[in-house]
């Protein structure tokens, strides 16, 4: 279980980041970070990736403190995939071998490049392994990534906006694909998501934030209109619909 | 056959072929039978064995391993700052010794010229050389006190060593302003570019800075490649990304400053030798990018020596020349192919 208490970030002017974060995410279980533009959202996955030292608080999984591990430690517990900038030239296959970073010291192993086609197959990858990762769709080099990410073989996932920029299709895809791994292989995985629908259908858990501050964190079932329209400052209405649950504004 | 194991096939045949003409070219004439006599120590033509193995030899060995130094520098730098123009010079490595050999000759009085037939041979070459190394040291300090900066960009980085070259610019231009005439002219004579300045200790201790070197940043190939995809890429798969870039510069200024006090100032190889092998490659990670752009850098620096060697014969120009008048075409062709590509 990915154990997160009490963490307070501020920038050097005192500014106040994130203020007293605490939740919990257990094995197999997917939750979803939301909240305006700004709330902090990103910050809080770099902190809790170990990219950020947080002021206070601490970030465990199964009893052992995240953030005294070293950097590549921390790396084969916890698998971060940061916002999609520009695909760098190189062949999918050595995309998501660079996954294997934190088990490489001088050369990948015939292990590694196993796993990675391993990985590729279980993605649905393999046809397109020899390709450079700047041919593909948008759709596809996200699935590339998380491919990267499994490969890492780590028990925590965190998907900084994943389906940005990508179409419905695509959204779908990537969050079924990222629901299927986390249930199959037991991983306690974040997902920062600004579409609301898509976070209600596929995540067990919800986390909101606002401003710095944690606005709630509850099961989806247990997710009030009140408070995402507090947070967003519009009116909206979670309703079931079809038996599943939607936001409606 | 993969396109890595034919394109380090070709480099070996071209490395091959650039060694033997190198040896049969140059200082003292002399036919292919005479050199290859001379070569196996089965002629009597002595004054040829001491041009083959006392000139010709170290002068190939220091071209094929100041090049690949040059390249390999670009490489990393090109990485490491994120920027495909990085090399020694955008940093200011060269301006720097420039202004180290400067201070030797014109304050410490340590290169006082000959002019001689073939050309101005400096007094003192190894007190120039050790100013020119602790000139090209001390931009490097610079930039590497920049680089523990928190929150320095690799593009601050870059915007310093703008400042830094302008400065030792400036300053190298006050020492000459205040120069006698044979100051002036050894100050100037240093900065060309001559792989014709050392001997065997220059040679080997080049072989091995370069090898260690390069063997250094082999060890580092996956951590470059995290580093391609950003600084958060890089820093979730665990690769400390500051530690690398200062490792990175370190390694890559000693180098760069070991090539450039001993052989002066040769451009264009540490931009060119990575930007062809990344035209061919265009997936090449960094294991692969590291040793071919190294060949590249020896083979194209090799060839550009003989070159220089052969176009005014008996003359020779500085290899400098050449690199530049060359590379420089070579390069804008490089960055018009990649832009109609990309257009």
């Amino acid at each position: 279980m990915l154990d997160v208490k009490d963490i307070s970030y501020s920038l050097k002017n005192g500014r106040k980041i994130l203020d007293g974060i605490g939740f919990s995410v257990g094995t197999g279980e997917l939750c979803a970070v939301i909240g305006p533009n700004g709330a902090g959202k990103s910050t809080l996955m770099k902190v809790i990736s170990g990219l950020i030292k947080p002021e206070s608080g601490s970030v465990g999984y199964m009893g052992s403190e995240l953030t005294l591990l070293s950097p590549r430690e921390r790396a084969k517990v916890v698998a971060y995939l940061p916002q999609v900038t520009d695909a760098v030239s190189s062949s999918v296959a050595d995309a998501v071998l660079l996954g294997r970073k934190p088990y490489i010291s001088w050369y990948p192993s015939a292990e590694d490049r196993a796993r990675v086609a391993e990985v590729a197959d279980r993605l649905g990858l393999t046809h397109m392994l020899e390709m450079n990762v700047t041919e593909l769709s948008g759709g596809e080099l996200q699935k590339v990534l998380i491919a990267r990410a499994i490969v890492q073989e780590t028990s925590v996932l965190i998907l900084d906006e994943p389906v940005n920029h990508l179409d419905v299709k695509n959204q779908i895809d990537i969050m079924e694909t990222t629901r299927q791994l986390t249930q199959k292989s037991g991983l306690s995985t974040l997902v920062v998501i600004h579409d609301l629908n898509l976070a209600l259908r596929y995540a067990d858990s919800i986390l909101l934030l606002d401003n710095g501050r944690q606005a709630d964190f509850c099961p989806c079932m247990g997710l009030k209109s009140e408070a995402v329209s507090d947070v967003y400052k519009i009116p909206m209405c979670i309703r079931e619909i079809d038996s599943r649950l939607c936001v409606v504004y | 056959m993969r396109k890595e194991a034919v394109f380090f096939t070709v480099m070996a045949v071209l490395l091959f072929a650039a060694t033997v003409t190198g040896l049969h070219r140059g200082e003292g004439g002399g036919s292919w039978s005479d050199t290859v006599s001379a070569l196996f120590l089965s002629g009597d033509n002595k004054d040829l064995e001491y041009f083959i193995y006392y000139l010709r030899l170290p002068r190939i060995t220091a071209a094929v391993f100041t090049g690949m130094s040059l390249a390999v520098c670009g490489v990393i730098l090109q990485n490491v700052l994120n920027n495909p123009l990085a090399s020694s010079f955008t940093l200011g490595l060269s301006q720097g010794a420039a202004f180290g050999a400067a201070f030797s000759i014109i304050v410490l009085g340590a290169g006082s010229t000959q002019f001689t037939g073939s050309g101005v041979v400096l007094g003192n070459p190894g007190y120039v050389a050790a100013g020119a190394f602790a000139g090209s040291l001390a931009a490097s300090a610079v930039i590497l006190l920049f680089s523990f900066v928190r929150g320095m960009t690799p593009q601050g980085l870059i915007l310093a060593g703008v400042a830094v070259s302008s400065f030792f610019g400036a300053c190298t231009m006050l020492l000459q302003y205040f120069s006698t005439d044979s100051q002036l002219a050894a100050a100037v004579f240093w900065t060309f570019g001559d792989l014709g300045k050392g001997g065997w200790t220059e040679a080997l201790t080049m072989a091995g800075v370069c090898l260690a070197g390069t063997l250094f940043v082999l060890r580092y190939s996956w951590d470059y490649n995290s580093v391609a995809w950003g600084e958060s890429y890089a820093a979730g798969l665990g690769v400390e990304v500051r530690k690398v870039r200062v490792y990175s510069l370190v390694v890559t200024a000693v180098m760069a400053a070991f090539a450039t006090a001993f052989y002066g100032v040769i451009g264009f190889i540490g931009l060119l030798a990575p930007h062809m092998v990344r035209l061919v490659f265009r997936q090449a990670g960094h294991g692969f990018l590291i040793p071919a752009a190294g060949l590249l850098g020896g083979v194209l620096l090799l060839s550009a020596d003989i070159a220089a060697q052969a176009v005014l014969y008996p003359t020779a120009l500085p290899v400098g020349v050449i690199t530049s008048f060359a590379g420089v075409p070579v390069f804008l062709g490089l960055l018009l192919r990649r832009s109609i590509k990309n257009a």
